[in-house]
């Protein structure tokens, strides 16, 4: 569908239906298509439009353009016109492609819950002081998943009408109770045999407790492996202490064996930022290729194990945390750039967003939040949590999160009931204060918890909000990097296109 | 800050400061919003006069932050806020038809449920 511009809907907001002689000045009109603008800097602005296509304007083109001054010989007019910022007199508004666009951007919210979390023990052998949820290491049936408990959260999970679900086995260290993840995995397949759907299974785990004979079972039944590494021994073993102190040599170890058994890309790793990580940024990410992996995800700190700092002390630490990760991004770059191919995460979910149409679902960046409706938490005693951090914030005795329980709650009543209505309400970007006028909005999202957790409401204040502040920060650092020079953008669409980029640098193989 | 002080704003003490706008230029709601982003450094205060000023008085939390600064931040924001509604307005009509269209999704699978034969929406009564 290309709507004529005569036939369009006058603005149904302002003091005047017409617009005044001023917009048609130049002889040749223009009608401005919606965007939102920040200054990226003195004499340059950022535009972003509701399909999430961006332009840079000099400020000068920027005081034209929204003046209707601009003029269709100037340069930018015809990018302007070609991206969807405006659209004139002899052309065809392309509503319908904007529309399909703004479409394709959300697709991630069909099928609703996708990604099911399965906390099978709070037992851990780890006492890793972030950890809010690991300390627990006796009473061993108080604090596992009973096979009546994980039969119920499977035929939960199923309840979703996604066509592909995704379970996720955790902690504690779910490998101390490995007869639940039996259990499941095959009670799982059997029901997405009847119901004709694709299930996949990943357990995060720090593989200390892992044998063969788990690894087998993997293996047979397709179960991919989300292990721990924080970085090199010293930092590793200090974040995770475990009898011996050998955290970081069992894992290598361990490593080794799965990626026998598994096949390479089946195991990936994980990290956790500590306060000791914030010194270290370029030796966790040469860690992390050392042994062979192509993916890191640079994971801000986590708010949820230091729930009682000051809003100065967040902001302190956020500050801190921007600069490890500018200088592990940085790392991360110059290894491809030195024909090793390795991915940062966050960096290609987030440039993913900026120059490709393609919807990606994140549960922690998106819009409206994914809490409850991307992600379910079912934990050990049958409660089941909009989010893994909503479990953590109630392990530290707050059960705000908390939708019902899988005893005594029907799945109606838990993914129906009004709290996670008002938590998908509060978490629409597109309406949000502070949010809704913001430029980086058509790639940002929300996350309530964390506005819960640090602000103390779920729709969170953005001036002073450690969420806004981390992602602008990433979005306008990304922006820059990819504007840099040409070797820097080869390695970032490498990323966004899933190519290694070391056949991209060619040159820097020997 | 008398040194080299900005004219729309009024150094009231050394960590108050009044600024008065001409309501006909700029729109409470472009205040609004630019205060708003504002609230992380200072406490804010706005109101409406007789005259079609509005005035907004700010007091910063943290003595050490730049009065001048906060002036000229403040002026420059309620600009860009002010352009911000004046976009919004303008592009608001082809804004609702672009997010009608996106979401419209649920209502044409219905629609595909049924035969065109058996008029399910009533159009030939129309």
């Amino acid at each position: 569908m290309t709507i004529p511009l005569t036939q369009l809907a006058a603005p149904r907001t302002g003091p005047a239906r017409f617009r005044g002689r001023d917009a048609f000045r130049s002889g040749s009109p223009y009608y401005l298509l919606p965007f939102r603008f920040e200054r990226f800097s003195t004499d340059e602005v950022l535009l972003v439009n509701e399909a999430g296509e961006h332009i840079f304007l000099p400020a000068d083109d920027f005081a034209r353009l929204t003046s209707h001054e601009l003029r269709p010989d100037d340069d930018a007019y015809l990018d302007l016109k070609g991206k969807h910022f405006l659209a004139d007199s002899e052309s065809l508004v392309p509503l319908e492609l904007l529309a399909v666009k703004a479409r394709t951007k959300r697709a991630h919210l069909q099928g609703f819950t996708k990604l099911h979390i399965f906390v099978v023990t709070l037992r851990c052998e780890h006492t890793c002081q972030y950890c809010q949820v690991s300390r627990v290491t006796q009473d061993r049936h108080r604090f596992d998943m009973t096979e009546a408990t994980a039969r119920k959260a499977v035929a939960f999970a199923f309840r979703a009408p996604a066509e592909r679900i995704k379970i996720e086995f955790q902690g504690g260290e779910p490998l101390l109770n490995f007869d639940r993840i039996v259990q499941i995995v095959r009670e799982a397949k059997a029901l997405a045999g009847a119901t004709g759907r694709q299930v996949d299974f990943v357990v995060a785990s720090n593989i200390a407790l892992l044998t063969d004979d788990m690894l087998d079972f993997f293996r047979e039944e397709g179960v991919s492996l989300s292990i721990s590494l924080d970085g090199p021994a010293f930092i590793h073993n200090a974040n995770r202490p475990r009898p011996g102190g050998n955290s970081y040599e069992v894992t290598v170890l361990n490593l080794a064996k799965a990626r026998t058994i598994l096949g390479a890309e089946r195991v990936a790793a994980l990290m956790t930022t500590t306060r000791l990580s914030l010194d270290h940024p370029r030796e966790i990410v040469d860690e992390y290729a050392r042994q062979g992996f192509h993916a890191i995800f640079l994971r801000s700190l986590s708010p949820y194990g230091f729930a009682l700092k000051t809003a100065r002390r967040i902001a302190y630490e956020t500050d801190r945390f921007l600069s490890f990760y500018a200088a592990g991004l940085d790392r991360v770059i110059e290894l491809n750039r030195g024909g090793y191919h390795l991915v940062e995460v966050y960096a290609q979910l987030l440039l993913r967003r900026i120059l490709t149409p393609y919807a990606t679902g994140y549960v922690d960046l998106q819009s409206p939040a994914g809490a409850g409706i991307g992600v379910a938490v079912y934990n050990y005693d049958g409660d089941v949590y909009a989010s893994d951090e909503g479990r953590m914030l109630a392990e530290m005795g707050d059960t705000r999160f908390r939708l019902g329980n899988l005893h005594r709650n029907s799945y109606a009543e838990v993914f129906g009931g009004e709290w996670l209505r008002e938590l998908v309400e509060s978490s629409c970007i597109e309406s949000l204060p502070g949010c809704s006028d913001c430029v980086f909005q058509p790639w940002c999202g929300a996350d309530p918890v964390f506005n819960y957790a640090t602000q103390g409401d779920i729709v969170g204040h953005r001036p002073d909000s450690d969420f806004h502040h981390r992602n602008a920060f990433v979005f306008r650092h990304l922006l820059e990097r990819y504007r840099s020079d040409e070797a820097t953008r080869r390695v970032i669409w490498s990323w966004v296109r899933g190519t290694p980029s070391d056949e991209l640098f060619p040159e820097a193989k020997t | 800050m008398p040194q080299d002080s900005l004219p729309w704003a009024q150094v009231e003490s050394e960590t108050e400061l009044t600024l008065t706008f001409d309501a006909a230029v700029y729109s409470l709601e472009a205040l609004q919003r630019a205060c708003y982003w504002l609230t992380e450094r200072c406490y804010v205060y706005i109101e409406t006069l007789p005259d079609e000023q509005i005035r907004a008085r700010l007091v910063l939390k943290n003595s050490a932050d730049s009065l001048r600064g906060l002036a000229g931040e403040f002026g420059n924001r309620v600009l860009d806020e002010k352009l911000r509604r004046q976009i919004n307005a303008e592009t608001q009509g082809i804004r609702d038809v672009i997010v009608a269209q996106a979401f419209a999704e649920a209502d044409i699978e219905d629609s595909r449920e049924a035969d065109y034969n058996e008029d399910p929406e009533d159009i030939g009564r129309r």
